[in-house]
């Protein structure tokens, strides 16, 4: 059955908070994105809108920079009869990820790919989650392959992002929803009219104070059209 | 692991042909409702060449069956050449271009390198 008990869901996100869910050595040896604040934000966010989640019913659930892969594996693990589908610029990261999915007996296709570059934009996913790099860096260092595109994002830290946002819409299906992580200086207020403008609303589901910095987890629905 | 499966159903140049160097059969439970949940979201042309160039169509075929939801069996071949098998080692091709993309432990590589764009 599709629709789990609150209990099993939220024993099972805590659990990734846990190292014995993903295997930290493979992770540190191939330097793929260790688990961290923003991931744990990500987590809790997703965690507490789980009831809407389920209710949506997603056949298509994908994430796009999964690093360890920890966020989409809680998912998977928690809401069943899915489709999941986990996109990662660095091959190390689609390989840590694969590792983790296998650790928590789900299943995950993997891709090496930019963004949705690769993808037919044909409204069929139902969910996106990024957790994108939104340091603020010199634009060429989002350029540089390895861990530093882990957080490396250009101008405001929004330079990856802003490459994703035109292509949202049309990814994303009727009832489709955006998560994503993004940070004080990456111009909140600006991101919520961008995405306004491609037809989302916004709504902030997290907001947590870190390094002097506030962290946001943000979800964007896609604007209803009156009368349905 | 599953990774054709997406990319029957999503990635593009559009559509990819498909060299299977190494198939790997991964068992999982048949759900019904979930298969035929999903079957809208697919190209299901694209399902059908896809699963046929690496010989798993069974029982399907190039035109989808007017009333499949009651069809259990069209539904279970559905379920496995869309589920349970899985392209471990093998490449997509780009049908305009014949560039090759390998498929690596399961995970496609899709990257492109500056001078190709
Ligand atoms: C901040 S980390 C988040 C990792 C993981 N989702 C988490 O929450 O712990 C950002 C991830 O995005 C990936 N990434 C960066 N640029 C990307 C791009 N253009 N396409 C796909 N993935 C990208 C990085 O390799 C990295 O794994």
């Amino acid at each position: 059955m599709l629709i789990l008990s609150n209990n099993v869901a939220t024993t099972t996100f805590d659990e990734m908070y846990d190292k014995s869910k993903w295997n930290i050595n493979l992770l540190r040896e191939l330097n793929v994105y260790e688990p961290s604040e923003d991931t744990f934000l990500l987590l809790d966010a997703l965690e507490s809108d789980l009831e809407n989640i389920i209710a949506s019913k997603p056949r298509m659930v994908l994430e796009i920079g999964c690093g360890s892969g920890v966020v989409i594996t809680a998912i998977a693990s928690v809401v069943k009869d899915c489709h999941y589908i986990a996109v990662d610029i660095n091959p190390n990261a689609c390989n840590v990820m694969k590792n983790t999915a296998e650790m928590n007996k789900t299943h995950v296709d993997i891709v090496n790919a930019d963004l949705l570059k690769s993808f037919r934009l044909n409204s069929a996913i139902d969910m996106i989650i990024f957790n994108p790099p939104y340091v603020e860096t010199e634009d060429e260092e989002t350029l540089v392959a390895g861990i530093s595109q882990s957080w490396a994002g250009g101008a405001k830290g929004r330079k990856i992002l802003d490459e994703l946002l035109p292509v949202l819409n049309s990814a994303l299906s009727l009832t489709g929803t955006f998560y994503l992580v993004a940070i004080s200086y990456n111009d909140i207020e600006d991101l919520e009219k961008c995405m306004h403008d491609y037809g989302f609303n916004c709504s902030v589901l997290k907001i947590r104070q870190i390094l002097g910095e506030l962290l946001f987890v943000l979800k964007f629905s896609k604007e209803r059209v009156i009368g349905r | 692991m599953l990774t054709s499966r997406c990319l029957k159903g999503v990635v593009t140049g559009y559509p990819l042909g498909i060299v299977a160097k190494e198939i790997k059969i991964q068992e999982s439970e048949f759900n019904k409702d979930f298969i035929t949940r999903l079957i809208p979201k697919l190209d299901w042309n694209v399902f059908w060449s896809t699963a046929k160039q690496i010989g798993y169509e069974g029982s399907l075929t190039q035109q989808i069956i007017a009333d499949y939801e009651n069809n259990e069996n069209f539904l279970k071949d559905v379920h496995h050449a869309l589920v349970e098998v899985d392209i471990f080692e093998g490449e997509l091709i780009c049908p305009e271009t014949n560039r090759k993309f390998p498929i690596t432990d399961g995970i496609p590589n899709m990257l492109i390198k500056d001078n190709e764009l």
